[in-house]
């Protein structure tokens, strides 16, 4: 009986050691740890010191923790004008980039020599650092020597001052950024767009629809997945863009018209010295992403993706 | 594609000459349009960054400068206030590109060729992990590096040691930090590649005995040797042209450690006006190592951004 | 204050080694105290604040040769870098010796991080007879002195290129109010091709005009009244209506220039006026320019404040927990001296601060600064530079500007904003 019990025990503690979890926990766990306690326990912190007085020199104090910063973001008319540039930008540059990423994709997909340099082209700017870029879209957009000025001049229009004019300088920027991202989202487009069966074409063609029938019924409803996933990427972008910003208007504050909540987040905390009052604001963009991410991968857990 | 989409292309050019070769000559027309347009802020970048004050104002901002008008004095400008950010950002980039691969390919692993309840749950906090913005997460760990960890002091003992430079405390919380961040992107490209592996020969090697460390450094490690290159291209890139935790982390521009981006945002500030010129260079420099990277690997680094 | 860690380590590592002691577990022991060299920290790095700077550390080693120091620069973003530097070092609990910085209502976000130097450096130098009224007080921080004056800049100059005024038929010395000054742009709108008044539209750049006009239409009392939170509103309306008007004469590319560019256009006369703190000068004195005062450019009071000298102080602050308190203490004996302001201000085109001071190493603009400096009825404390309000409230009416005030031109938006956040 003992013995028996022994070996019982013996092998429970057998098989649990042998289990997948703990033969696998090696591989997973450390980098979990490590990325979780950056990610998620930093994330629980945030919101600690969200609920904290904590602004200038010296610690928190997290002894007396209330909703104020909450309430302040109401009165604050920056935090609604940055909450605006937030939401058209986010819009604009999504829709924008969706679209002339799936045109990108479309004419490249139709048997195009040279097809890969030219992708390798469109993708570029995709591969420089956004403080890079804004240099560039600095010159560009400048008064008096800018291309953009120099180019709309040849029809006799402008000059205007793309990022110094509040009414222009949101969609100089979304204009930039779908510069430098809609090859991401050609990038994304052509991969659906090349393991769509060849014959799916063929059936569209003997059914005798046009060419931007076929596309229109046939090809662009298969893109759904990967325009769903461009889109989540795109959207999470938008609402974190600061680097472009910062480099773009040589600091924290931008010009007026071209706040958002992400550059707001980071002028209180690191300008201004207000953390308890930008951890407030990470915390509500935090909360704004978590809206698309949890759809997604919930999405995504249903159709097996994960 | 194969071949068959050329013959289904060659047939209805056969059927409606004419119309569809003038389309032909649209679409490429169109093509080496946009080509213009993706190349024009880099090119006029290039050009403007030889010109002479005299030739900035005088020709056209995308036309190279003629003869007097040429000079590269901004470059070795530039590439002096750089230097030192391109050695740090080497410094802490090359670890941490290489910390990622490694650790996300273990995690990909633990998560997709072992079975087990929950990793699901697990595998959607990796993934989730990906698009948290950095903003949610700056100011505590802004406070957790300067005010708790302080390496600077803690590691003091070191800095006396030949080749050891105090700024290195700064670029070990970079190489940390970037390892952290960088995971959860990795851990998904390696899963991408881990899903679609056999695994039946993964089955029949385990019932053979194989341990889970076997199968990982026999069967695993050297099919992924592809996905290391892709990952390692894009982490590279995606670490390099980082800029919020440099700026929060390192602080300021003429700190030792400053990265490369970190100098880059402030280069030409102090002088009279806005150099153009000078921040086109610096521009270039900065973004020297990604374009060699992207211009010698440009399908690894499309594989990499497609998953 | 990682950053700042490394710093003071390689700063003690320096002094360890002279002194002959880099062993490694010395190093590992001292913070602060013992073994720690004098470091300061300033933002001088380009044109005439480096040799400003270069002057001043110079001075010292020749009147301090047995004292080490270690000179820190840390240039870009106007002050920016170095604010953020001085910030992450004193919250990491990591102070230098002594840091640049604004004195006035900017120490107060220092709290108790910046300690009292009264008896130790002020009255040890006989300093508060020495110097200006105003830059003792300005000085003054926790019922105690956290600070030394070092020059002043001033903030009340009106500049102009002399042959756009003279083509344009403008005689700036007629120009005593903003409607006087409104004529005189439209002159030089219509007569030639200039730009009348060169601007930049940083929130920082309208604020400093916004508080001449202020100062030049409704006088000392009155804008001492709003900075203390007292303003009168019809005052500050006005104010902005008056500038909304001025601001109608600007460059087209203002919202997106630093004043640095615009300056140039002075030079080259492609503009008239342009007001800005008398840093701007230095420019145009520079050896290479050939520019020459009172032919090439000239300057005249901010209308309406010709009585007055907006003052702009540049200080030395000794924070608290100072790792050399008796070094430190000689250094900024040294700052509130003759011999270091005479050094640093003649490069820096600003001016000391002590009530009694030589001209004889100024340049003619400066020589007639220090006149004025001397003569001035009041001297009121700038807004946009650390003095009139403490940092969070600068930069709340610098938001309020940038949202309402850098055209479009909003006044009611722009004076309510004032009010209230004052």
């Amino acid at each position: 009986m003992t013995d028996g019990g022994t070996t019982e025990e013996r092998s429970t503690l057998r098989r649990w050691l042998d289990s997948d979890i703990v033969q696998s926990s090696p591989f997973w766990l450390p980098p979990f740890l490590l990325m979780g306690f950056f990610v998620y326990a930093a994330i629980g912190w945030n919101l600690l010191l969200s609920l904290t007085e904590y602004s200038g020199f010296g610690d928190p104090d997290y002894s007396n923790l209330g909703l104020h910063n909450y309430r302040a973001m109401l009165d604050d008319p920056g935090m609604w004008a940055a909450t605006r540039n937030t939401f058209v930008l986010l819009v604009g540059f999504t829709v924008v980039c969706l679209i002339v990423g799936l045109l990108l994709a479309l004419l490249l997909d139709r048997e195009i020599r040279f097809s890969r340099s030219f992708r390798t082209i469109y993708l570029l700017p995709f591969a420089l650092s956004f403080i890079v870029t804004a240099q560039f879209w600095r010159w560009m957009y400048n008064v008096n020597n800018g291309i953009v000025n120099q180019f709309i001049g040849l029809f006799g229009i402008g000059p205007y001052n793309w990022l110094g004019s509040p009414k222009l300088v949101l969609g100089s920027v979304i204009f930039a950024l779908v510069w430098q991202f809609s090859g991401y989202t050609m990038i994304i487009y052509l991969a659906a767009l090349r393991s769509i069966p060849n014959d799916q074409y063929e059936a569209a063609r003997v059914d005798g629809a046009s060419t931007v029938r076929m596309y229109w019924r046939v090809i662009v409803p298969q893109l759904r997945p990967a325009m769903v996933s461009a889109t989540v990427t795109l959207v999470l972008f938008a609402l974190k863009a600061f680097d472009f910003l910062y480099a773009t208007f040589d600091g924290y504050r931008p010009r007026r018209g071209a706040d958002i909540l992400a550059t707001k987040m980071v002028r209180e905390s690191f300008g201004r010295s207000e953390w308890a009052y930008g951890s407030s604001i990470a915390l509500m963009l935090f909360v704004l992403s978590l809206g698309v991410i949890a759809p997604y991968l919930y999405n995504q857990y249903k159709r097996g993706n994960l | 594609m194969s071949e068959q989409t050329i013959t289904t292309e060659e047939a209805a050019t056969e059927h409606e000459t004419g119309g569809i070769s003038i389309g032909r000559v649209g679409l490429y027309a169109t093509l080496v349009g946009l080509v213009g347009f993706y190349l024009i802020p880099i090119e006029s970048g290039l050009v403007t960054s030889i010109k002479t004050p005299t030739a900035l104002q005088e020709t056209f901002p995308f036309l190279p400068p003629a003869g007097s008008g040429i000079t590269v004095e901004k470059w070795q400008i530039a590439f002096d206030y750089l230097a030192p950010g391109m050695v740090n950002s080497m410094l802490f980039t090359i670890p941490s590109t290489i910390l990622c691969a490694l650790l996300g390919s273990m995690a990909a692993y633990g998560l997709t060729l072992v079975d087990w309840r929950g990793q699901i749950a697990v595998l959607a906090l990796f993934i989730a992990g990906i698009f948290v913005p950095y903003q949610a997460v700056i100011v505590p760990l802004f406070q957790f590096w300067s005010q708790y960890m302080q390496l600077g002091t803690r590691l003091s003992f070191l800095w006396g040691l030949p080749l050891l430079e105090p700024h290195y405390a700064t670029i070990l919380e970079l190489i940390i930090t970037h390892t952290a961040y960088g995971i959860p992107i990795v851990t998904l490209l390696f899963r991408s590649q881990y899903k679609t592996m056999s695994e039946e020969m993964i089955e029949a090697a385990r019932l053979d005995g194989a341990s889970v460390w076997r199968v990982y450094r026999r069967i695993v490690l050297p099919l992924s040797i592809p996905m290391f290159a892709v990952v390692f291209i894009f982490q590279f890139t995606q670490i390099w042209n980082e800029f919020l935790f440099s700026l929060t982390i390192i602080g300021s521009t003429n700190d030792p450690a400053a990265s490369a981006t970190l100098i880059l945002s402030g280069l030409g500030q102090s002088l009279e006006g806005t150099d153009y010129p000078l921040r086109m260079a610096g521009a270039f420099i900065t973004a020297l190592p990604t374009l060699l990277v992207y211009v010698l690997f440009a399908d690894k680094f499309a594989e990499g951004v497609q998953t | 204050m990682v950053d700042g860690n490394n710093l003071s380590r390689r700063t003690i590592l320096k002094g360890a080694g002279i002194a002959g002691t880099a062993s490694v577990t010395a190093l590992a022991g001292c913070t602060g105290g013992g073994g720690s060299t004098l470091e300061v920290l300033h933002g001088w790095t380009g044109g005439d604040g480096a040799d400003a700077a270069d002057a001043l550390f110079s001075a010292f080693e020749e009147e301090h040769s047995d004292l080490e120091y270690d000179e820190n620069p840390i240039g870009g973003g106007g002050n920016e870098n170095l604010d953020q530097t001085v910030a992450n070092r004193l919250q990491g609990g990591n102070p230098p010796s002594s840091f640049a910085g604004w004195p006035g209502a900017n120490l107060e976000q220092y709290e108790d991080a910046v300690g009292d130097i009264e008896s130790e450096v002020w009255d040890e130098a006989d300093l508060k007879d020495a110097h200006v009224e105003e830059a003792v007080e300005l000085c003054q921080h926790n019922g105690g002195f956290s600070a030394v004056p070092l020059g002043s800049h001033r903030l009340n100059d009106l500049f102009y290129n002399v042959s756009v005024l003279e083509s344009a038929g403008v005689d700036p010395s007629s120009i005593d109010s903003a409607d006087a000054l409104i004529d005189a742009l439209d002159a030089v709108e219509s007569e030639t091709d200039a730009t009348p008044f060169a601007f930049s539209l940083a929130p920082w750049c309208i604020l400093q005009t916004w508080a001449q006009t202020m100062l030049g239409e409704h006088g000392y009392e009155a804008y001492m009244n709003f900075i203390e939170g007292n303003g009168d509103e019809s005052a500050v309306r006005d104010t902005f209506e008056k500038l909304e008007q001025i601001l109608g004469y600007i460059n087209a590319d203002a919202a997106s220039v630093d004043f640095t560019e615009v300056n140039q256009d002075i030079m080259s006369g492609d503009a008239a006026f342009i007001h800005q703190g008398n840093w701007a000068a230095g420019a145009y004195i520079a050896d290479d320019k050939d520019l020459t005062y009172g032919e090439d450019w000239d300057a005249i009071q901010y209308p309406g404040t010709e009585d007055y000298y907006t003052l702009h102080i540049d200080s030395f602050i000794y924070p608290s927990d100072n790792p050399t308190p008796d070094d430190t203490a000689t250094w900024l004996q040294f700052v509130g001296s003759e011999e270091a302001q005479v050094a640093f201000n003649q490069y820096k085109g600003s001016i000391p601060t002590l009530t009694d001071v030589s001209t004889d190493e100024f340049n003619p603009y400066l020589t007639d600064t220090i006149d004025d400096f001397d003569n001035a009825s009041e001297k009121p404390p700038t807004l946009a530079h650390g003095l009139a309000v403490d940092t969070s409230t600068q930069a709340d009416l610098e938001d309020v500007l940038n949202n309402n005030f850098a055209d479009p031109y909003d006044v009611d938006g722009a004076t309510s904003g004032f009010m209230d956040n004052v």
